[in-house]
């Protein structure tokens, strides 16, 4: 029956928790909304709501409902579009049966600026539960645009009524507090996650029962603190508690003071006195102590001893079980059944749901629509080939994952695992002491502040590099050392399709360079080999990323293409930029805060980072804890001399630590930034290391856990005492579950978007108003671009969830996946001309920004009328951009209306007088024409085909389309032509001279016909001559990924089978 | 030399900023003489720790600018130390395991480093900088180089 009672035990601890944790939320909940302040929602349903003109610039929303309790004093809706216009509202509230208004307030809009969720206060109605009450909302501005927007009359709950009781109330019916007691406790149960909160309490419940039956419950429990390093703790102590008594003190001064009395020495009686009064103050005082306090120590270590003594054999426990491999692939699963997709950010995240979507339109493009929402682009598409190819055969073979949520807790658990593996291989324990350093070490790693705040807070796709990075160091090693070349290939497999050569390269190299003195020592034997492993290696990489590389000519990052944003990065003024960049970033560096394992913390407070609230309360308070591993890493060098063997590792640990802090601060000693700005000038390349904050962020993670682990097998051996290696590992394990608190309790997860206070990542479903919008747009006959509005200001997209009214997917426009049509969405879609753009919109010069989106192709524009105003103040829309936004604004563009898509979207056709073709024909360059003598026909993004007729002199062809010399005019017959005509228009895009006598001169006979009048009548294909390499690049890599596999197999099964 | 180092690098740290012709001087000087006199690398790993302390404790103090300076630095010469300490016992490594020692590339980074500092007191401020970073890189090359020879002792 021992398990019976294990699991009651079990049982009763995870309920202990579990009533702690609600407890706590209700605690929390009531504190945050004052116990007298009861709030109440009403869904729709609950509310008759019509709106309507009540003349040219009033519009009026009308409400109807019933309370549902006495003392209503307050109400609020969700509103927008309420301080970027000048007008007023009138707030009104009557009784459903009454004609007067009860209350009635106005507002002017720059009244709800900095508020978001305003209530319209009135005097409370004591007697209001179940009565009808009428509200007014009404607006009254002279801007009233044509299809007003203020309240968000689908959100959930449409209102929010506040009833504020009056506190001598819960006196006298205190039955009434405890109704309110209950059905907030209610809704806060409600509100509880019910699969995270069951699990993780679950899992800490394992871990406490562990900790406190261990030993009892026959575990295997490896650590024990022995019986003699306890005696030395009972002789500490106990002689306090229980011998000495406080009152021998006063009763030795007694005597005293008797001696005195009796030989007559009244003044040293007198002095005696006075210190026989203090000391039983003292006494008194000590034996309370004694009674309360220090007779219970003993009891207390004993308690700290088998918490601590419990908790290092639990970790040493777990790792050897096979169980744990089971509880981690089902938290996998468990996790993947989440509904909630984090999606936006640099790179979209889009695969993890629409990855053939991704392939189709964009990752298979090798010209023209290669950035999203961009003109150019610095890396082809067609890197992520492979990445995405895994992601379809995923998503087909798990379809009923979140993938995303699957992918990411695969990658938690897979970090702790592979880098267990690496540092079990590299300091390869020699008894259980070690073994729990390995795990702490791992744990360390994964759990580190340096990931929460990049990789993982970003979740692009660099953030496998966690669980991949230790693995590859692994394989590369053991690959080097036992001459099995097939586990390089494995790694060259890894590092291609996740892009930790291409799109990932800064921070994978970033981590690989503060690796180096590590690689160096467990490799210099095997130099010979390493060489002519990496010549294999490098020619493997070459050919199964051939399929992107061979077009980075084609790039921004190869050279600046006309109208690129940023200049390239080997050109003069890239240079000059990054310098001015690296000093500004890095002067506010301060080495303390990764020498005890944080964040630097000035960068935080300038740039007000997002993490900055967790940062403050709980990182800011916890960061001298740190100081523990600083100290470790020093104390274990002091004493290395008793684990010599272990001497080369701590000196590559570190080498390698100390390369990852410069590189991560860079601002140390007086020519710290000097020297990095030194090594981006004469190294190429270096420069992707700019942002040295972020790049080494996890490097830094990686190389602390490494030096923690040799710096704890060194210290553990010098330690003499059982307890003190139990108590040293403890308080490790300790400071590293303090890090890791507020990633685990998804504090991270909550953070609104920078800068807003009630906007979340995180959705369920795009809006269906926005799924019916691209529905519509991918069957548009277009080639033209599409301009977003309200334009952001970086190329991104904010599109609301279609459940949860404040939770959005933001980041880069997704139009492109979606739909293959490009859009120009924020101001970096401009690029070079971004700056400008922003100009002619705060000035009102919309007649410029006009004839920009002219020359880009625009057909289209779409406007998005659900922003909500804390999004409209946000870095997305910086220096107040939402607000230069004017109707008159997105007047001055749109031309007439095609279709609304529910009440967020609108789709019109651009202004006709900015309308422009993608290829067209004129006289005069630099002038548009729409002439009907060129038609044309998209085949493919690198193909077009065009008819020009009546060609009778000179004229200039025009293809608004980024500039390459790829571009070429071919013949029927597939002959180049008007090569030495091409050149830049509109400083961007493609044209050509077509000179009719030239043709006549030059082309075969087939290839024109000339008209009665002397003009030509021709076709032409305008192709992308680059694109001939592509469908051989891709066979070359695609076989030799399959090759790659098929060698690794085979190597792998002939070593199993001999 | 090693409690006049910490006293020089406590002097540094308490009144000189982080950057200046002084600062410097102190930096070339303390960094070259130390690597040079004190070959004993627990000097060093004791002084990184009281340094890193201090800098603790100024850090849980802190109440300005100053004192954040302070710390800074308290931190800079803690991480330097950490760093000539482990170049202090890769070569004592050398000379236990392997019963030789090649002098060349100390001798290398002083000379640099003197050089250096000539450079710096005539005024030759850009260049001296430049030499003292190719002595930075060397100083890694050689502990990667030695790192490297020690695996196989």
């Amino acid at each position: 029956m021992s398990w019976f009672k294990s699991a009651v035990k079990l049982a009763a601890i995870w309920g202990v928790i579990l009533a702690a944790f609600v407890i706590f939320s209700i605690y929390r909940d009531i504190k945050e909304n004052k116990l007298f302040n009861y709030t109440d929602t009403y869904v729709s349903s609950e509310v008759g709501a019509k709106s309507g003109y009540q003349s040219a610039t009033t519009f009026k929303y009308i409400f109807r409902f019933t309370a549902h309790d006495n003392y209503l004093g307050s109400i609020s809706f969700k509103y927008f579009r309420l301080k970027d216009n000048p007008g007023q509202v009138i707030f009104r509230i009557r009784e459903a049966n009454q004609s007067k208004w009860y209350a009635e307030n106005r507002y002017d809009f720059s009244y709800f600026k900095d508020d978001d969720n305003y209530h319209f206060g009135f005097p409370q109605i004591a007697d209001s539960q179940n009565k009808d009450f009428i509200l007014e909302f009404e607006i009254v501005t002279p801007t009233l645009s044509q299809k007003p927007n203020f309240l968000d009359l689908k959100t959930v709950p449409i209102l929010t009524a506040k009833y504020v009781f009056p506190r001598g109330m819960f006196y006298k019916s205190p039955g009434k507090l405890a109704t309110i007691l209950i059905n907030r406790s209610t809704a806060t149960i409600q509100k509880v996650d019910r699969v995270k909160v069951p699990l993780v309490t679950l899992a800490i419940a394992l871990v406490a029962f562990l900790i406190l039956y261990g030993q009892e419950s026959q575990a295997r429990s490896s650590i024990i603190i022995r019986q003699k390093d306890l005696q030395k703790n009972v002789q500490l102590f106990g002689h306090w508690t229980n011998q000495v008594s406080p009152f021998y003190v006063p009763a030795g001064i007694l005597t005293l003071l008797a001696i005195a009395l009796i030989s007559g020495n009244f003044s040293l009686a007198e002095k005696l006195a006075v210190y026989l009064w203090l000391t039983l103050l003292a006494s008194a005082v000590f034996y309370v102590l004694q009674v309360t306090v220090l007779h219970r120590l003993g009891r207390l270590r004993d308690f700290v001893n088998l918490i601590t003594g419990n908790t290092v054999s639990t970790l040493d426990y777990l790792m050897t079980k096979k169980a744990l491999l089971v509880v981690g692939v089902l938290y996998v699963i468990i996790s993947g059944l989440s509904s909630t997709y984090y999606l936006g950010g640099d790179d979209s995240r889009l695969f993890y749901i629409y990855p053939q979507d991704l392939l189709n339109n964009y990752v298979s493009k090798i010209v023209s629509d290669t950035g999203l929402s961009q003109l150019t682009n610095s890396i082809p598409p067609s890197s992520l080939t492979a990445f995405t190819v895994l992601m379809i055969g995923l998503r087909r073979s798990l379809p009923f994952l979140n993938l995303q949520a699957a992918l990411t807790s695969a990658n938690i658990i897979g970090g702790v695992l592979t880098f267990y593996l690496l540092i079990k291989y590299l300091i390869s324990p020699r008894n259980n002491y070690e073994r729990v350093i390995c795990v702490l070490a791992s744990l360390m790693y994964v759990f580190s502040i340096f990931n929460f705040y990049t990789l993982l807070n970003s979740r692009l796709v660099a953030e496998y590099l966690i669980s991949l990075f230790p693995l590859s160091l692994h394989l590369a090693i053991k690959a080097v050392r036992e001459s099995k070349f097939y586990l390089l290939v494995v790694v060259a497999v890894i590092w291609s399709t996740f892009n930790f050569i291409s799109v990932t390269l800064p921070l994978s190299g970033a981590v690989l360079l503060t690796t180096l003195p590590l690689l160096g020592l467990v490799l210099w034997k095997y130099k010979v080999r390493l060489v002519g492993y990496m010549a294999a290696i490098l020619f493997v990489f070459l050919v199964l990323n051939i399929h992107w590389l061979a077009f980075i000519p084609y790039t921004n990052f190869a050279t600046t293409q006309p109208g690129a944003s940023t200049p390239s990065i080997t050109s003069a003024e890239f240079r000059k930029q990054n310098e001015a960049g690296i000093r500004t970033v890095s002067e506010i560096n301060n080495s303390f805060f990764p020498l005890v394992n944080s964040y630097h913390q000035k960068i935080q407070f300038n740039f007000h980072w997002p993490q900055l609230p967790i940062y403050l309360s709980w990182y800011s308070k916890t960061l001298t804890l740190g100081y523990l591993f600083i100290a470790i890493v020093i104390w274990a060098g002091m004493v290395i001399d008793k684990d010599k063997s272990r001497i080369p590792l701590y000196i590559a640990a570190v080498a390698n630590l100390a390369l990852a802090i410069y590189f991560f601060t860079v601002n140390i000693s007086p020519w710290g930034v000097g020297l990095f700005v030194w090594l981006t000038d004469r190294i190429p390349g270096f420069v992707i290391f700019r942002n040295m904050y972020d790049k080494f962020a996890f490097g830094l993670a990686f190389q602390w856990a490494i030096i923690i682990a040799v710096s704890l097998s060194i210290l553990i051996k010098s330690l003499g005492a059982e307890r003190l290696k139990v108590y040293l590992l403890f308080c490790v394990f300790a400071i590293v579950a303090i890090n890791a608190k507020p990633f685990v309790l998804g504090e991270f997860r909550r953070l609104p978007y920078w800068t807003t206070r009630n906007s979340y990542d995180g959705i369920k479903a795009f809006n269906q108003d926005y799924v019916n919008l691209i529905t519509f747009v991918k069957n548009q006959d277009t080639t033209g671009r599409y301009l977003s509005l309200p334009l952001l200001t970086g190329n991104s997209s904010i599109i609301q969830d279609d459940y949860q009214p404040n939770h959005y997917y933001a980041g880069v426009s997704p139009l492109l996946v979606f739909t293959g049509k490009n859009d120009l969405s924020g101001l970096i879609s401009f690029s070079d001309q971004a700056g400008d753009v922003y100009s002619w919109i705060r000035d009102k010069d919309y007649e410029k920004f006009g004839r920009l989106l002219q020359k880009l192709n625009t057909k289209y524009v779409i406007t998005n009328n659900s922003i909500s105003t804390d999004l409209q103040g946000s870095f997305m829309f910086s220096d107040g951009l939402f607000y230069l936004q004017t109707d008159p604004f997105i007047g001055s563009v749109v031309g007439p209306k095609v279709q609304d898509f529910g009440r967020r979207y609108s789709l019109y056709k651009i202004a006709p007088k900015y309308d422009s073709e993608k290829i067209f024909i004129t006289e005069t360059p630099g002038l548009f024409t729409n002439r009907a003598q060129l038609s044309y026909k998209k085949l493919a993004s690198h193909d077009y085909q065009i008819k020009i007729s009546k060609l009778s002199h000179t004229q200039t062809l025009v293809f608004l389309d980024p500039y390459l010399q790829g571009w070429q005019l071919r013949t029927p017959s597939g002959r180049g032509v008007f090569g030495d005509t091409h050149q830049v228009i509109f400083d961007y895009a493609n044209a050509w001279e077509l000179d009719p006598l030239d043709i006549k001169a030059n082309f075969s006979p087939g290839d024109f016909q000339t008209g009665p009048d002397g003009s030509v009548e021709l076709n032409l294909r305008l192709y992308f001559q680059p694109y001939d390499y592509y469908l051989p690049t891709q066979v070359i890599s695609a076989s030799a990924y399959l090759l790659a596999i098929l060698f690794v197999l085979k190597s792998y099964l002939r070593l199993k089978l001999t | 030399m090693t409690v006049l180092i910490a006293l020089i690098t406590l002097l540094d740290a308490m009144f000189l900023p982080l950057k200046g012709s002084l600062t410097n001087t102190v930096f070339i000087s303390t960094v070259a003489v130390g690597i040079w006199k004190v070959t004993a690398y627990k000097n060093w790993y004791v002084l990184a720790l009281v340094f890193i302390t201090m800098a603790t404790g100024f850090f849980l103090v802190e109440n300005g600018t100053t004192s954040e300076t302070i710390v800074h630095k308290l931190a800079d010469w803690s991480y330097l130390f950490l760093i000539i300490g482990t170049i202090q016992l890769t070569r004592l490594s050398r000379v236990k395991f392997e019963s030789h020692l090649s002098k060349l590339p100390y001798l290398l980074f002083l000379a640099l480093t003197a050089l250096a500092a000539g450079l710096w007191v005539f005024d030759r401020l850009a260049t001296a900088q430049q030499l003292m970073q190719f002595s930075y890189l060397f100083i890694v090359i050689v502990l990667v180089g030695y790192l490297a020879s020690l695996m196989h002792k």
